[in-house]
């Protein structure tokens, strides 16, 4: 048994679901609290992304101290997607719902591409590349923070959905909004905070996938498709469902990559499986959902 | 129409039939979308049919025409099983799943190139020896036999089945409208036509590769067209197909990159402001204008 | 109802296309100039930076030789047409030069599927074509053998055959490769040859594995790779991967002996890696480092033109290309395609890319112009030729130091 392969891949996939994990939390948000599926969520990561790159390249700022930064620069970028485009149709089919985020989505992947052309970006700093050695596994460590950051992000986000009273708020309008508003609580607020929030969280996760991949305009694309494999896998719209579906992901890319045959062209189709497969046994997902 | 290759350039006819193409998928995204179910992988279906006549021409010369047949029946029989599999589910994540199954073929593809060809791709001869008019009077024929067929669906009862079904499901089912049947009927006759036009792409350019006809451009230019155009109408599909067609010319040829952005802006504009596309503003503001109001 | 709504239908139908058709009909005016066509991938993500350095070079050379008076008498008139990385708009692209602008030449291209679609489309009207891009066999073998067909790209097996013969030349001689390759036709045909021909001389191939480009991890392969300990690694991908593969490399602490890879000259590359992409070494067409008097000339009137940046060697092919045509034309004295077609056979034109005539290639081509490629090595953020030694700024640094003695 070839410890030394095991152990990198399972490090390796540990850290990747830190990232994929960071990069679903916004989607769960915000089809926890609104049932809505944002198909583009990826894209907003996507911005997230360039601002970084931007600040780095034009200000540099370092892409750790950007993360903050560019949360709240797509906190405010999401809010008027919001006011003006999501809140109208929240009462309207699914399909609308659906049609209308992906029009976003590729609304903004051409925008991006006009604005900044093809290439891909990428961001360096002195510490890109280094890796801690623990044992027989190598731990980039880039990874290794970004993986700690998703962690924190997590961590923040459940504290403010328990403790913070908008965030309380929150979680009362995604059980039932009607009673919800009977007591008090502004569901338009809410809603929009919610949206916020998850933009930011976009944003955030944005400038981490910025230092472990490259940026380009498709990039949130690609993310997308996995962010929703973690839905189906995790639960809709519930967080510890969506950690889980991260390390279901994650482990199962680095095992498949490492060990199958021709591993690392498989690894990139395994999202787009497993989606099929798990559909099409439990139709609610693997760990049930709280909508519907 | 019959007369029109002779008309015109045969720059413009190739125009007009990349441009019937467009129309067939269209039609046939919308015939889908009747019951509710949204695909945003249509080129799943067209990357089978466009690979069953690439490839049965390769291995054993069949005749172009039967290919893209052949092309037809398998997108329908695995729409069949697909349908069975997956139309239980509801919209949205019918949605994801198409998405999935169009990568997921991609990616199917690109690693069985022993037999699929993989990332060369499969070539085939020009399809009747370069005669452009030809190509031009299958696909009216195919155009043709699609707009019959829609026109067939909405003067039967499968009308009022499917509209059912799409308005609620559950109501549906209570008349006794089986609705996963009806579905299923809906995606196979979808799957037909847009596996022949995906066999009649692959013989009409001569060269195809996996990320490009299982690719998402296809899959969403399948349903921007219908939405514009106005969905669950005959001509809705085929008037949204020439204005975007035309658009994209048009942009294409003024701006370098990035035009693909317009269908982006028709999508959020047409839900927010024209859910019932093109058609629809038509007739709700236009048509009354001029005193009379078509029911 | 049945007749009715059908004529409705048809009849949209039949007005739409006369209003399309007043859409682009009417705008070609009659002009006294000589046009040429060039159809170039200007909005898809992956190829439009190719696309886009072509367009910079057609530019260049355009300005040039109009500055001097143009040719024949009249200046000529560039049409450039996106093909949007789509087969079908090429072909359209491609005709409506040919058919409605009635170009002399059809110059340009890049993608060997695209090309491959257009040659097959317009190849009964027997245009004069001076193509740059495509290095697909498939398009040699088919369209190779056309008496109006000119290429400028190396065929893919140029590459490969040239990573052969540096190897060879490598002493001690590296004995194992591990061999990755995107999982596109570029990645696919670079992987078949030169499998080919490094097990025809004797090497042992590790590691044989395609990857999906656009992948974000690849340090599951890079550690079975690092498990196989080969002594040269050669991976074929674009850009982005290459970035990542590198960066990964460290981070998994992978020492081959040799980074080898194909297109490491992009522009790019130092503010991506930094000094993690030193030591690598890439086979390309051109750098800019060349030491060529030509090279060296040609540079001065790029950074002119375009200040602040680094051409890739797609800039001088195109600049190459359009150049050599209006020289043909000069050549023949008209624009009759017979006559280009034998001024372009004696074409002997000192290029920035070194000297340029048309010859045979190996797998049918009639009138191929580059077939000798060179490998360049990344040292201390500065690009060399290291091989051929006819045309070396610099010597090769083997074996790589491992990441920790850097």
């Amino acid at each position: 048994m070839d410890w030394a392969s095991f152990l990198q891949s399972l490090a390796n996939g540990i850290l990747i679901a830190g990232l994929y994990a960071a990069v679903t939390l916004g989607l769960t948000l915000v089809l926890g609290v609104m049932g809505i599926v944002n198909f583009a969520h990826g894209e907003l990561v996507m911005l997230g992304a360039y601002s970084t790159f931007w600040l780095f390249t034009l200000l540099g700022i370092d892409p750790m101290l950007s993360i903050p930064m560019s949360g709240l620069i797509l906190f405010f970028i999401g809010l008027p997607i919001y006011r003006f485009t999501i809140r109208p149709i929240l009462k309207d089919p699914p399909l609308n719902q659906l049609l209308l985020t992906l029009g976003i989505s590729i609304f903004l992947q051409n925008l991006a591409m006009i604005l900044w052309k093809a290439d891909s970006r990428a961001v360096i700093t002195s510490y890109s590349g280094m890796s801690l050695h623990l044992g027989m596994v190598h731990v980039g460590l880039t990874r290794l923070v970004t993986f700690l950051i998703a962690v924190t992000l997590t961590i923040f986000l459940v504290l403010f959905l328990y403790k913070a009273r908008p965030g309380r708020a929150m979680r009362a309008v995604s059980e039932n909004n009607t009673a919800s508003w009977l007591i008090g609580i502004n569901v338009q607020k809410t809603y929009l905070l919610a949206f916020g929030v998850a933009s930011g969280l976009a944003g955030a996760s944005g400038a981490l996938v910025s230092t472990i991949m490259y940026t380009f305009p498709m990039v949130g694309f690609k993310l997308s498709l996995k962010a929703f494999c973690i839905l189906i896998l995790g639960g809709l719209g519930n967080i510890p469902g969506a950690l889980f579906g991260s390390l279901i992901l994650g482990l199962t890319e680095s095992f498949v990559g490492t060990y199958a045959p021709e591993g690392s062209g498989w690894a990139e189709g395994i999202s787009f499986m497993l989606i099929m497969v798990i559909l099409i046994i439990k139709p609610t997902g693997l760990a049930g959902t709280r909508r519907e | 129409m019959i007369f029109y290759p002779k008309l015109v350039d045969s720059y413009f006819l190739h125009l007009t039939v990349a441009t019937f193409l467009a129309m067939i998928m269209a039609s046939s995204w919308d015939i889908l979308a009747r019951t509710g179910q949204v695909s945003v992988g249509q080129a799943g279906l067209f990357g089978i049919g466009a690979y069953t006549a690439a490839l049965l021409y390769q291995k054993v010369h069949l005749p172009p025409v039967l290919g893209m047949l052949a092309g037809a029946i398998l997108a329908m029989i695995v729409a069949i099983f697909l349908g069975y599999l997956t139309l239980r589910l509801r919209g949205i994540y019918f949605a994801i799943t198409t998405i999935a199954f169009a990568e997921a073929l991609s990616v199917i593809w690109l690693m069985t190139p022993g037999v699929t060809g993989g990332a060369m791709g499969v070539s085939t001869p020009p399809l009747f020896n370069g005669n452009r008019e030809h190509a031009y009077y299958l696909i009216l024929i195919i155009l043709a036999l699609v707009i019959f067929v829609v026109w067939l669906i909405e003067s039967s009862r499968l009308n009022f089945a499917f509209t059912a079904i799409r308005e609620n499901e559950e109501v549906a089912n209570v008349m006794g409208i089986n609705p996963t049947r009806y579905k299923v009927l809906a995606f196979m006759i979808s799957a037909f036509f847009t596996g022949f036009a995906g066999g009649f792409y692959s013989h009409y350019n001569t060269y195809i590769i996996p990320y490009e006809v299982f690719g998402l451009g296809i899959s969403i230019a399948c349903l921007v067209m219908p939405i514009f155009g106005g969905l669950y109408t005959i001509a809705g599909p085929i008037i949204g197909t020439i204005l975007i067609k035309a658009i994209e010319e048009y942009l294409r040829v003024t701006f370098s990159y990035g035009h693909q952005i317009a269908y982006g802006l028709i999508l959020v504009v047409v839900v927010l402001f024209m859910p019932e596309g093109l058609l629809g503003l038509w007739k709700r503001r236009i048509l009354p204008l001029f005193g009379r109001v078509r029911q | 109802m049945k007749k009715k709504g059908f004529r409705f239908v048809l009849g949209l139908c039949g007005m739409g296309m006369i209003l399309a058709g007043f859409l682009y009909g009417g705008s070609v005016m009659a002009q006294d100039t000589i046009k040429i066509g060039a159809v170039l991938p200007l909005s898809k993500a992956a190829f439009a930076q190719a696309g886009e350095e072509q367009r910079r070079g057609l530019l260049m050379a355009l300005e040039e030789i109009n500055q001097a008076g143009g040719v024949l008498g009249k200046k000529v008139e560039l049409i450039i047409e996106d093909d949007t990385g789509e087969p079908s708009v090429g072909i359209a692209a491609a005709e409506k030069l040919l058919t409605r602008d009635k170009v002399v030449a059809l110059i340009g291209g890049y993608s060997s599927t695209i090309t491959f679609a257009q040659l097959n489309a317009i190849q009964r009207l027997e245009p004069f074509v001076a193509w740059v891009g495509a290095s697909s066999t498939k398009v040699e073998h088919e369209f190779g053998p056309k008496r109006w067909f000119f290429h400028y790209h190396p065929w893919d097996y140029h590459r490969q055959s040239t990573i052969r013969d540096f190897l060879l030349t490598i002493s001690p001689r590296p004995k194992t490769i591990a061999v990755a390759y995107e999982d596109g036709i570029y990645g696919t045909t670079s992987r078949e040859y030169v499998v080919k021909y490094l097990k025809e001389k004797g090497f042992e191939i590790v590691f044989d594995e395609r990857f999906k480009s656009g992948s974000s991890d690849f340090t599951p392969m890079l550690t079975k790779i690092k498990k196989a300990n080969p002594d040269v690694f050669y991976w074929v991908a674009y850009a982005g991967d290459t970035t990542l593969i590198m960066k990964q490399s460290k981070e998994i602490d992978f020492n081959p002996k040799l980074f080898l890879s194909v297109a490491i000259n992009f522009p790019q590359y130092k503010d991506s890696l930094g000094a993690t992409g030193d030591y690598v070494g890439g086979v390309d067409v051109w750098i800019p480092g060349m030491k060529l008097q030509e090279t060296v000339k040609w540079m001065e009137k790029f950074k002119k033109a375009y200040p602040g940046r680094t051409p890739e060697y797609w800039v001088p092919l195109a600049y190459t290309n359009l150049m050599t045509v209006v020289d043909a034309i000069k050549g023949a004295g008209s624009t009759e395609k017979e006559k280009l077609i034998a001024a372009m056979e004696k074409t002997d034109y000192n290029s920035p890319l070194g000297k340029m005539t048309f010859k045979k290639s190996e797998e049918g081509g009639l009138h191929q112009a580059i077939d000798e490629q060179i490998i360049t090595q990344w040292q201390a953020g500065v690009s060399h030729v290291v091989y051929p030694a006819s045309k070396a700024t610099g010597k090769l640094i083997y074996p790589t130091p491992n990441w920790k003695n850097r």
